[in-house]
């Protein structure tokens, strides 16, 4: 689990770096209350020393944006813990990933506390994609919330958590399928609703990789080993349903971004694509 | 190495019979030392049967964290060397073979080698160990699964127990053996009770972590354990599905299923099958992430479905045999009731 940690950090300053200190803040108070709750709910410290609390804290101050009020991520980390995991009786008997139950429930909760408005640009990229009126990509390509090829800062932020990711993946921390399997369920309904970048595109290959929580979920939250399943096929299967399904929330649905609910829906189904789990 | 005190007499062994050499071995005592503790005597003499005969030195030690072999090459090579030769004469082998896990050992062994001997550096895998393994290694032949390879000819000891040999035709007891005592090799004499080897006040397990159990009331060292080591497994974590111990099986079992089975403190029948094709390598114990000992599982799944069939094999002999008895009654009874119809028809006739 410490190469989970490691393996984050560089993700953690890109967006500390860019989304300001604020951010720092979130995610070091979802991680404590994370870990709190764990430890009054398991009462003891053997618990924590696996550090599965740590990463679902993590997660979760990652997902969330740097202005949300204080209460939110510790609002968001209790919920993940207790609800998430320890109500199912505890690490690695969990149904669904905790941290997105958290985030998941503060999502539907407070939606307002969770809309991003960069201070700079107004809106975020995915955001401006969806809810544009009739203009090509080119049109809007200018828009200050774009960078090089995804949106602007969250480019960087995830090219820092492909980084981390590829750390683990070469470690063999995490199977190298899971990842490249969420990442091609992006790819292929991103190529198919391109469009040639007209006035109904959904935005090209390389915006949607490196847009929103790509590969953050891609390679932090999808791999979690206990709610992902471990055989080969149910692998790919898992993964391209968890990307295009994501993608489809991204682009069609009412959220800025779809991970949480993909991920939620994949874990739902892991007894059939799996049934030894069901044990 | 052996204190010369207790001694017997040597023997010569390059002019000695075949049969006086064995007779030696089989008074020693000399077991496998390798972890299976077969008699070597009774090996030997089973092999001679069939001819041509094939001797193989095992060096390859393929327990996670253990030396005990290597260490004993390096430092007594030449001793090593004198016990395959002697078994080699006793068979009238066609050729000697000598598989190690160090290069180094290796070239060292190739400069001191005679004639119709082999020295072969094979990597260390876990399956490489084997002796069914080693021997299609070594010469290319598959030997048959049933039985033992000494039906085929081959001969396939220990380094640690060819030692033994040499050391007995020289007259000097077994009275100790080196063993890796967490990470650190060195000679421990025999019966030495085995929580006294390590010292510190530490769960242990008597052989490496995968494979070794834990310690038995007033266990004591015996020349087949080639390791005591600390027990990681009382801080195991709860199983969090992540799939490395079905990864990890040589021979690829569905490891997580069977242990998720066994924590149900029941028999399970259908297992079997599966539990049959395990060779208490100890892959998954190495490979989980938890510090969960798998092997432990296995063997008490085992254990439970072996019990399990005595019980219904006894019952099913138990229904036969009243089946049986049922239908030795009726047949009988069928016959007393043709002979009183006989006798009725006779009856009525008169």
């Amino acid at each position: 689990m410490i190469h989970v940690v490691i393996a984050l950090m560089p993700g953690i300053g890109a967006c500390v770096w860019f989304l300001g200190f604020r951010m720092f803040l979130v995610v070091l108070i979802a991680t404590l209350a994370a870990v709190i709750t764990e430890l009054f709910g398991t009462r003891s410290f053997k618990s924590i020393r696996d550090g599965s609390a740590i990463i679902t804290g993590l997660l979760i101050g990652l997902c969330l944006p740097p202005t949300v009020d204080i209460w939110v991520p510790i609002f968001a980390s209790v919920c993940a813990i207790t609800l998430g995991k320890l109500i199912f009786g505890g690490l690695g008997k969990n149904l669904f990933n905790p941290a997105m139950v958290g985030y998941a429930i503060v999502l539907i909760a407070f939606p307002m506390q969770l809309v991003y408005l960069d201070a700079l640009t107004g809106a975020t990229a995915l955001e401006i994609v969806k809810h544009r009126d009739g203009e090509t990509l080119n049109q809007i390509a200018s828009h200050p919330a774009f960078g090089l090829v995804g949106a602007k800062h969250f480019e960087w932020i995830n090219l820092a958590f492909l980084v981390g990711g590829l750390y683990l993946v070469l470690l063999r921390v995490i199977p190298w399928l899971l990842p490249l399997s969420v990442l091609l369920g992006i790819a292929i309904p991103a190529l198919i609703f391109y469009r040639s970048g007209g006035a109904q595109s959904s935005g090209s290959l390389w915006f949607n990789w490196f847009a929103g929580g790509t590969m953050l979920t891609a390679f932090f939250v999808a791999t979690d080993p206990v709610t992902s399943p471990s055989a080969k096929l149910p692998q790919i299967v898992y993964g391209l349903f968890i990307g295009s399904v994501a993608f489809f929330i991204r682009c069609f649905g009412t959220w800025a971004d779809g991970f949480a609910f993909a991920i939620l829906l994949g874990n739902a189904f892991l007894p059939i694509l799996e049934p030894k789990k069901m044990v | 190495m052996q204190q010369a005190s207790c001694s017997v007499a040597p023997i010569n062994w390059e002019q000695a019979t075949p049969d006086v050499l064995l007779d030696r071995i089989a008074e020693a005592n000399i077991v496998g030392m390798g972890g299976a503790g077969f008699s070597t005597a009774k090996k030997i003499a089973r092999a001679r049967k069939h001819p041509p005969n094939v001797v193989i030195a095992n060096g390859m030690e393929t327990d996670p964290r253990v030396s005990a072999d290597r260490v004993l090459l390096e430092r007594h090579l030449q001793d090593v060397l004198v016990g395959l030769r002697i078994v080699a004469r006793i068979l009238n082998a066609v050729h000697s073979y000598v598989a190690v896990s160090r290069e180094r050992t290796a070239r060292t062994a190739q400069a001191v080698l005679k004639e119709k001997e082999t020295v072969r550096y094979v990597k260390p895998t876990y399956q490489n160990g084997a002796e069914r393994e080693l021997i299609q290694i070594l010469t290319g032949d598959v030997v048959k699964d049933s039985g033992f390879p000494a039906d085929d000819g081959y001969v396939v000891l220990n380094v640690h127990t060819l030692f033994a040999v040499a050391q007995c035709i020289a007259g000097i007891p077994l009275t100790k053996r080196l063993i890796t005592v967490n990470n650190e090799t060195r000679w421990v004499d025999i019966a030495t009770p085995v929580e006294a080897i390590l010292g510190a006040d530490q769960p242990i397990r008597v052989g490496c972590y995968a494979t070794g159990h834990r310690p038995r009331e007033n266990e004591v060292l015996t020349a087949t354990v080639n390791a005591i080591s600390i027990d990681k497994s009382v801080q195991a974590q709860p199983c969090i599905n992540c799939g490395w111990c079905d990864d990890a099986c040589p021979r690829t079992l569905p490891v997580q299923s069977l242990y998720l089975l066994s924590l149900q403190q029941k028999p399970d029948i259908t297992t079997q099958e599966a539990l049959d094709r395990c060779n208490d390598c100890g892959a998954c114990v190495v490979a989980c992430p938890s510090n969960i000992h798998l092997l432990d599982y296995l063997r008490e799944l085992r254990q439970r479905n072996v019990v399990e069939q005595k019980r219904t094999s006894r019952a099913a002999k138990a229904r036969a045999r009243v089946e049986a008895r049922e239908r030795r009654l009726r047949s009988q009874a069928i016959k007393v009731d043709a002979s009183r119809v006989e006798r009725m028809q006779q009856q009525h006739k008169w």
